[in-house]
């Protein structure tokens, strides 16, 4: 499990990458949060390869993304596999986060 | 993809200068990134197999009845394999000849690992307290958990099992009102005794039909209310699922809602289908003043509703494949087990499939029968 978090246009972008079960949430959250938080701008987040999510791993999305808010700021995901994709619809994340298909549709997004 | 990097720092014991105190050489189980057993390797080594009277019993078929052994010599740890059929690994070499377990080293027996720790007694003193407090905890959400009912217009079966840190799981059942029954089964998102008391919490309000300024019968006012009641913000950025039903036996109607938690399933008395009881509401505690949905479904006579946590089929099985909930919903649909309780035949399903390492989370099946 990693995570790369970059810059581009004012926007952070997080890339995920394998499973977020618990054990990788302990080890990655830290990381996760630091790298977007402090930073207090729109983020996307890259899902493409993520395998799998935990509840804990909605739980580590969900706070960042209201942190966000609270600052006025969106949270963004794209790229769900049709597992995680069916994660995200039984516990109805995407009524709180909008989970888009591709990059260029969260870029819209977070830009409109 | 990638996998995890993992740096590993390997050492002999006594090359060690900086610690004070005594130390002992300890192999640590690990489920899910936790430890879930530690054994401390005295003068007399340890025996490692399938059974008793193995010292470190492994419950994998890929595992000998007798597999390994270790000891101690001058204070450094080594292991032999004992003829096993599969082999004795240590970071990934087979072992053909005593080898010598480095601090920090990994020992492979069958598809559990074990690793070499030095570890101080009040290290583990902190830590053997610390497992006492989960199993505490653990017996607490037990005690609060209701009979198996072998009579009356529900028949319930049902298993708990927690996991080593203990989950957040909590079900309950009763009746609400004459002709009236209700059950729910709580996920409180995390591990360890926070997730568990607060599923605890959650769990009281639930048995004690005490939600203000709501009916109780109506599972969309009462998600409504714990949604209201448990915002992640106000309690420690817990948040929780949960499938809540309640049963009218006069009209075999079962109105049903379910908050961010996968549908139980509502089986017919030849299990030749499995019907998904769900309606699309948020986690509980994602996000205030959202709205809340219920549906409802005729029961008919026989038929079964099986409600669960994630933690059954949530695993990745011994193919390496990751499982979703049509996989176990298969499992529900095989034959019954003569002798065993339908919970316990798919607990022991699960476990029979499973990779042991993924099983780490609660493991909460009920199975409620309408005759």
């Amino acid at each position: 499990m990693d995570v790369v978090i970059t810059e581009n246009s004012g926007v952070t972008k997080a890339e995920l990458t394998g499973r977020l079960d618990t054990a990788n949430v302990n080890d990655l959250e830290l990381r996760f949060t630091a790298g977007i938080m402090p930073k207090a701008q729109h983020t996307v987040v890259d899902l493409t390869n993520v395998t799998f999510i935990a509840s804990l791993g909605i739980r580590m999305l969900l706070t960042t993304a209201r942190g966000l808010a609270g600052r006025g700021a969106k949270f963004v995901m794209f790229g769900a596999n049709p597992a995680v994709t069916e994660i995200f619809e039984t516990t109805a994340l995407s009524d709180i986060i909008p989970i888009l298909k591709t990059e260029a549709d969260a870029m819209a997004e977070v830009a409109g | 993809m990638a996998e995890p990097e993992e740096t590993q720092i390997v050492t002999r014991a006594g090359e060690i200068d900086l610690i004070t105190g005594e130390r002992l050489h300890c192999l640590e189980l690990a489920i899910g990134g936790d430890i879930e057993s530690r054994f401390v390797v005295g003068p007399l080594g340890l025996k490692i197999g399938r059974t008793a009277p193995a010292d470190i019993v492994i419950a994998d078929s890929e595992v000998s009845r007798t597999h390994c052994s270790v000891f101690l010599k001058d204070d450094q740890l080594f292991v032999s394999d004992l003829g096993s059929t599969n082999g004795t690994f240590v970071d990934g070499n087979k072992v053909t000849e005593v080898t010598e377990l480095l601090v920090g080293s990994v020992l492979q027996v069958g598809k559990r690992v074990l690793k070499h720790e030095w570890r101080t007694r009040s290290e583990i003193n902190h830590s053997n307290e610390i497992d006492r407090e989960l199993e505490k905890a653990a017996s607490y959400v037990k005690a609060l958990l209701p009979p198996e009912r072998k009579d009356g217009p529900i028949l319930v079966d049902w298993i708990y099992e927690p996991s080593a840190k203990l989950g957040g799981d909590a079900f309950g059942y009763g009746q609400l009102a004459e002709d009236l029954y209700v059950a729910y089964l709580v996920d409180v998102a995390g591990h360890g005794t926070g997730a568990a008391m607060h599923a605890v919490a959650i769990m009281n309000q639930l048995r004690q039909r005490s939600l203000p300024n709501t009916d109780m019968a109506r599972p969309e006012l009462v998600l409504s209310t714990l949604n209201e009641l448990f915002q992640m913000e106000d309690h420690a950025g817990l948040y929780f699922t949960i499938w809540y039903g309640v049963y009218d036996a006069r009209s075999r109607v079962l109105t049903y809602a379910s908050g961010g938690h996968h549908p139980s399933f509502l089986v017919s008395p030849d299990k030749g289908s499995a019907f998904p009881l769900q309606t699309r509401n948020v986690i509980i505690g994602a996000m205030p003043a959202m709205s809340f949905t219920q549906s409802s479904v005729e029961v008919p006579p026989g038929s079964s509703v099986y409600m669960f946590s994630d933690g059954v089929y949530e695993i990745i099985d011994k193919d390496a494949k990751q499982w979703g909930l049509d996989d176990f919903v298969t499992l529900i649909l095989d034959e019954s087990a003569a002798g065993k309780t339908e919970p316990v035949r798919l607990y022991d399903k699960v476990r029979e499939v499973a990779l042991p390492s993924t099983l780490d989370d609660d493991f909460s099946l009920v199975v409620m029968t309408f005759p």
